[in-house]
């Protein structure tokens, strides 16, 4: 499968895709994508970001490879031995291929030395300019003579001649089979450094300052023989600043160079971040005294909150999770809860309030399930976030099928739990309390992505302690979600507020049922951002199958065993189209801060958002995920309204979008700065301010109109 | 600001061993058995300039000079001019490119080769002393038993044959310079190839 990510339950979407390519039920999507070739060590391709190039922009294009297991190629600089990629370019008139954008390098030891690499299946970007002069129609022939090392502890050069059709388009083509891979590396190349960094040129070789508390820092030189790739790369830590000494290499001992300039990666994993450093070379030791205050790392810095107490965080857990049962969020899972009520109401109080306990039993379940697969995720590496599990279109197109099978149960295609005997008396117990389990379930996994009031700081503060820490946090916001039902159905004084039972239960719950029908286009719409037309296609499918199985299933109640039969095969081929939704990388978000009717937008990036504050422009950054109901809401409710994008146009204030639908390392770190982990988040900065101000999850027009305004005064 | 000084000059003041052979310095002593079964040391050779040639022969970088027939007249020139030509190998047992004393002289004999000693430095002794690093790796060494050149064999760091008319030896250009009695301009180089299989 294209799309390689250890999400939840990878092990099974593995299985499914297996299942579904054997069915082959729908072919690939033809895509931009050159002809593999492959060599004795290695598989390799031009991909395409998009599936057409636009005349006089950028197009990004890249050698993407396979290596064999245990065998790399190396890097810009490839240390002790080795060669770097050369690719040399035939290209349509007009055309130019930019320099090789290289992955992040690994240190490769071999004996007593060591080379910088990669292993797996890096991904060599390339920008290439498209002339004004393309004609829109016609196709690009990009032909790439790649010559590589390639070698495990021996080496074997190896060359391929490489081919990429690219149409010409008028306007921005579609996302292309490999876009997520090109999106990847987009998002992992290197950045200028936001802290500074300078050299002392001691004897024995140079000792680097990175102004910055670096967390496993690894430098990695453009030029070869200025340290020793095999010698010491001895890192300490002062007062937020961060020194590694080195081993020169023979060129630094015969002259030590006016800059050194490389790459520090930090951090580990799906972590590692690149900085591109060039350190002026100081003349003394004392230099470095007046180096100005550590930079915070990320551009978006801003103070984050500070860690608060456990008890405090506890406490707004708690209220947190309460109030979540009132954000948009919830309110497909309200419904789910107000049928199971309807549906209890009946009862005796010994079942009810057996319900109302393992309703709490699934939300706790659930809240500790989910948090413990992203804390470990992270603690792999995996830059995730709470919400994850939405970000993932194959999660998000099995909630639709269960959402639907939910609403069909409701509006009484078919009964569930009841057995042949129990039929006509409605929900039996034992369906009762598997049911009362599940839209505990089901109200996690569903609804609580999204952060609500007083959850951002517990949230952040839960991913960023031990796993046990978290784990108790996540069990408290779940207590606080689960709280009002647990309190109607456990205190007799309460019990009696619910409705009395008679026929117009089955009304009710039928009206139900379109309150998922409701929830089900919800999903349908974020799966279409998440995986395009070809997702929504496949999820029809899936959806149409679901239905057939539901109604089949409703059939075999009526006695015939035949009819199970076929329920259980329409379930199973439903999961099949499922499992072939592959994300495809969103649209950029286009900078628009002309048109006066819309918000003046510009997509998120830490450089762009440096710049903007640099130059002294207000901005304010909008966390957000299609996914996440409260984001929604607040955009047609209060950013979209007219006399918000006014002041935003008056004030010169820029809408900075940071989209989370799909996972964005960038954004996570983004939000990770802020001491948060989940969306909304929004953030005003206003000219010249340090930091951020965060503002509140549930917006006011007043209060965002108001925000520029203090600031102005205060200015 | 006190403490970040001193923490920084106590970091200036950490001397590490240099990995790097210095040109300038006298070439590391060495005593070695050859595949012909004779015992050389360097000092043997003082008053004659002697080249050191890394080599691996099933490494592509090495089969490029000589499949080119470029090492063979590199070392036909030099010795004739009574230069030494050491060809040291540093794999180990196990590693690609080990070979027995006798696979090693019926090498030299298919490539037509013309060094006046081959070295199987199985242990890599000669190749740390020396920070042997790839394959080609070339040391030149003068009568002084002074090192005047330590790097690549040439300016196009590939593995294609075709390239090697077209760059230059910095071997060459440092005897050169030597028999002219002068200082070696390009001294120091980064060398290229495949890793020494220590």
């Amino acid at each position: 499968m294209r799309g390689r990510r250890s999400y939840l339950g990878s092990a099974m979407i593995r299985f499914l895709v297996s299942l579904a390519a054997l069915f082959a039920l729908f072919a690939p999507a033809a895509a931009q994508t050159g002809p593999v070739v492959e060599t004795d060590h290695a598989a390799s391709r031009l991909i395409a970001e998009r599936e057409g190039a636009v005349p006089g922009e950028t197009a990004w294009i890249a050698l993407r490879q396979e290596l064999e297991e245990h065998w790399h190629v190396y890097w810009r600089n490839p240390g002790d031995s080795g060669l770097p990629l050369e690719i040399d370019w035939t290209l349509p008139e007009g055309f130019e291929a930019g320099e090789v954008i290289y992955p992040l390098p690994h240190r490769l030891p071999l004996g007593p030395l060591v080379n910088y690499g990669h292993e797996g299946e890096p991904v060599f970007l390339v920008p290439l300019s498209v002339p004004e002069t393309a004609q829109a129609g016609e196709t690009a022939r990009i032909v790439a003579e790649a010559n590589w090392l390639i070698c495990a502890d021996v080496c074997v050069p190896e060359q391929a001649r490489l081919t990429l059709d690219l149409p010409i388009m008028a306007e921005e083509a579609p996302p292309a089979a490999f876009a997520q891979e090109i999106g990847e590396a987009l998002a992992a190349r290197p950045r200028p450094a936001p802290f500074d960094a300078a050299y002392a040129a001691a004897e024995a070789g140079p000792v680097l300052r990175l102004a910055a508390d670096l967390d496993a820092p690894e430098f990695y030189p453009f030029e070869p023989a200025l340290i020793e790739p095999a010698g010491r790369q001895d890192v300490s830590h002062d007062e937020g600043a961060t020194l590694i000494a080195f081993d020169g290499g023979f060129d630094y001992l015969d002259a030590p160079p006016e800059t050194l300039e490389g790459l520090v990666v930090t951090g580990s994993g799906a972590n590692r971040q690149g900085y591109i450093v060039e350190a002026m070379r100081a003349e003394e030791g004392a230099a470095f005294a007046s180096a100005p205050a550590p930079a915070p790392l990320t551009a978006g810095g801003g103070a984050g909150p500070a860690p608060a107490a456990l008890g405090a965080t506890l406490l707004f857990a708690f209220l947190g999770g309460l109030i979540l049962n009132v954000m948009p969020c919830v309110f497909p899972v309200v419904f789910m809860k107000a049928a199971s009520l309807a549906g209890s109401a009946g009862h005796e109080r010994a079942v009810v309030r057996r319900h109302g306990v393992l309703y709490t039993a699934g939300v706790l379940a659930t809240f500790l399930a989910i948090a413990g697969v992203l804390i470990a995720l992270r603690a792999g590496g995996e830059q995730l976030g709470w919400g994850f599990q939405l970000q993932n279109p194959v999660v998000v197109g099995l909630f639709a099928v269960i959402i639907l099978l939910v609403g069909l149960n409701l509006a009484g295609l078919f009964e569930v739990g009841t057995s042949v005997q129990g039929l006509g008396q409605g929900l039996t117990q034992r369906g009762g309390n598997a049911g009362a389990f599940f839209t505990g379930m089901l109200a996690v996994a569903v609804a609580a992505p999204c952060i609500g009031p007083f959850l951002g700081v517990p949230v952040g503060y839960a991913l960023a302690q031990p796993a046990m820490i978290g784990l108790l946090v996540f069990a408290v916001v779940g207590l606080g979600l689960a709280a009002p039902y647990l309190l109607l159905s456990i205190v007799p004084v309460l019990g009696r507020l619910l409705p009395k039972p008679g026929p117009w239960m089955v009304t009710f719950k039928q009206l139900l049922s379109f309150a998922m029908f409701g929830t089900l286009v919800w999903l349908a719409w974020v799966l279409s951002l998440q995986a395009g037309p070809q997702g929504v296609l496949l999820l029809g499918v899936a959806l149409v199958l679901a239905a057939f199985a539901a109604w089949a299933f409703g059939r075999s109640q009526g006695g015939s065993r035949g009819w199970r039969v076929a329920a259980l095969a329409g379930l199973v081929l439903a999961l099949l189209p499922l499992a072939r939704v592959e994300t495809v990388v969103p649209q950029a978000i286009a900078a628009e801060t002309d048109d006066r009717s819309k918000l003046p937008t510009v997509p998120y990036g830490e450089e762009r958002l440096a710049e903007l504050r640099a130059e002294g422009v207000p901005v304010f950054v909008d966390f957000t995920a299609a996914w996440c109901v409260t984001c929604q809401v607040n955009k047609q409710t209060v950013l979209n309204r007219r006399e918000v994008i006014d002041a935003f146009h008056e004030r010169g204030v820029r809408y900075m979008v940071a989209d989370w639908t799909v996972q964005d390392p960038e954004i996570t770190r983004a939000l990770e700065a802020q001491g948060r982990s989940g969306v909304p988040l929004y953030l005003y900065y206003a000219p010249g301010a340090e930091a951020a101000r965060v503002l509140p999850q549930v917006l006011s027009v007043d209060g965002v109109i108001g925000l520029f305004d203090d600031l102005e005064k205060t200015a | 600001m006190k403490t970040l000084f001193s923490v920084f000059g106590a970091a200036l003041l950490l001397g590490g061993s240099a990995l790097a052979q210095q040109v300038g310095d006298p070439a590391p002593a060495f005593e070695a058995e050859t595949t012909a079964g004779e015992t050389i040391s360097l000092s043997d050779f003082e008053g004659r300039k002697v080249v050191l040639e890394w080599t691996n022969a099933e490494c592509p970088f090495v089969q490029k000079h000589y499949g080119a027939n470029n090492m063979q007249s590199l070392q036909k020139r030099m010795t004739a001019d009574g230069t030494v030509w050491i060809t040291v190998n540093s794999s180990a047992p196990g590693k690609q490119g080990h070979v027995t004393p006798e696979d090693a002289d019926r090498l030299t004999e298919e490539r037509g080769a013309a060094p006046t000693h081959v070295v199987l430095d199985e242990d890599g002794a000669i190749g740390r002393a020396y920070g042997a690093k790839t394959t080609p790796h070339m040391y030149v060494i003068d009568e002084e038993g002074v090192l005047r050149y330590n790097g690549a064999i040439d300016t196009i760091p590939s593995t294609d044959q075709a390239d090697v008319p077209r760059a230059e030896n910095y071997v060459v250009a440092a005897l050169d310079s030597l028999d002219r009695g002068q200082a070696v301009v390009t001294s120091r180089t980064q060398p290229y190839g495949c890793s020494v299989k220590y």
